[in-house]
């Protein structure tokens, strides 16, 4: 087969398999039918059965995974539309997000350390409490792995959402502004849609923090770089 | 036509949004330290809009498409761990817990700090 071909093949596969999984999450709401989740699977159970392997499948998924870098981007109308709520609560927004930046990279570093974990492997947990697509760049600038930065990403927004009602009912958090700033300090992207569930304030708080963690994360890597590679 | 004008606003959105990130990308190149060109491009967007250089309307519509559907984007990137299953299979436990700790850990410190702040400020206001 023609590699322009195969590449529409696999791109119109994937879109095919995110609809379904789309719309199997519009039917049963839960975090286990998340689009992304269900798709990942239906489309690894694809290449299996298929015999495809992922270098052939790269050049489709290449195309897709093209669009990563726009939508950070996009994260920028979200961000400029809160900078109204940012600016009004820029000390209980600001200084826990520096703080958590900061705790998600010692903690995760520090424990695959205890745990003897390799450095491609420490390098691929430093970036989970960010989004997917700057914690992938992040990973690779610092030579861990994209993927398993990726998949960590997952790991860090399901279980954030799972912890999230007991934790802030030991600690009593009340209050949704900082519900939200936990949320999205903690769990990202899936921590945000979460947190929009629960009403405005929440969600916007949580979009913020989740922005702003990303952009410190990104600045504090070249930091990160010299002081643990060189 | 109307689908044609809306489809063709949609795509001059998203090629606004691939500029700005191909802008970030030649300067992360130029910058002597690495940080996502991605990340940038979203810096120069939001210092474009805070200084009306350009509209909210301009890019809205392909922003609010491409966050919507963030989640197809992630699926070839995580199909991609078929290639690390020997890894996952030795490691994949102690990866899914120290993540999950730490999260956890984030999780509480960030909401109970944020909390205490917010405290301080609203009765620092009365």
């Amino acid at each position: 087969m023609n590699e322009l071909i195969m590449s529409v093949w696999f791109i119109a596969i994937t879109l095919l398999i995110y609809m379904a999984a789309r719309k199997l999450n519009t039917v049963h709401k839960a975090l286990y039918t998340m689009p992304f989740l269900t798709g990942t699977i239906v489309l690894v159970m694809f290449l299996i059965f298929s015999n495809t392997s992922y270098e052939a499948y790269s050049l489709g998924g290449a195309w897709i995974e093209f669009w990563l870098g726009p939508a950070i981007v996009a994260l920028s109308i979200p961000l400029y539309e809160q900078r109204k709520t940012l600016l009004k609560f820029i000390i209980p927004l600001g200084v826990p997000v520096v703080l958590a930046t900061f705790l998600g990279i010692v903690t995760g570093v520090s424990f695959a350390g205890i745990a003897g974990l390799s450095e491609e492997l420490m390098y691929s947990i430093l970036p989970k409490s960010v989004t997917t697509p700057i914690a992938m760049d992040i990973a690779s600038i610092l030579d861990g792995d994209p993927s398993i930065a990726a998949l960590l990403v997952l790991v860090a927004g399901v279980s954030g959402v799972l912890f999230a009602d007991i934790t802030f009912r030991i600690f009593k958090i009340d209050q949704n502004l900082a519900k939200g700033i936990g949320l999205g300090a903690a769990a990202h992207g899936i921590g945000t849609a979460n947190a929009m569930e629960n009403g405005q304030v929440q969600g916007a708080a949580s979009s913020v923090s989740m922005t702003l963690c990303a952009i410190l994360l990104s600045i504090f890597t070249p930091i990160i770089a010299l002081v643990f590679m060189y | 036509m109307k689908v044609v004008k809306d489809f063709s606003f949609l795509l001059l959105q998203l090629a606004v949004l691939v500029l700005f990130y191909f802008i970030g990308m030649m300067m992360s190149s130029w910058i002597p330290f690495p940080i996502p060109g991605s990340v940038i491009g979203m810096l120069l967007l939001l210092l474009c809009l805070q200084f009306k250089v350009i509209k909210i309307q301009w890019v809205k519509k392909g922003a609010t498409l491409l966050i919507v559907h963030m989640p197809l984007l992630f699926i070839p990137i995580l199909a991609g761990l078929i290639q690390h299953l020997d890894l996952l299979r030795a490691h994949g436990l102690t990866l899914v817990a120290i993540t999950a700790l730490s999260t956890w850990i984030v999780l509480a410190t960030a909401s109970l700090l944020s909390q205490w702040l917010l405290k301080k400020q609203v009765s620092s206001n009365e």
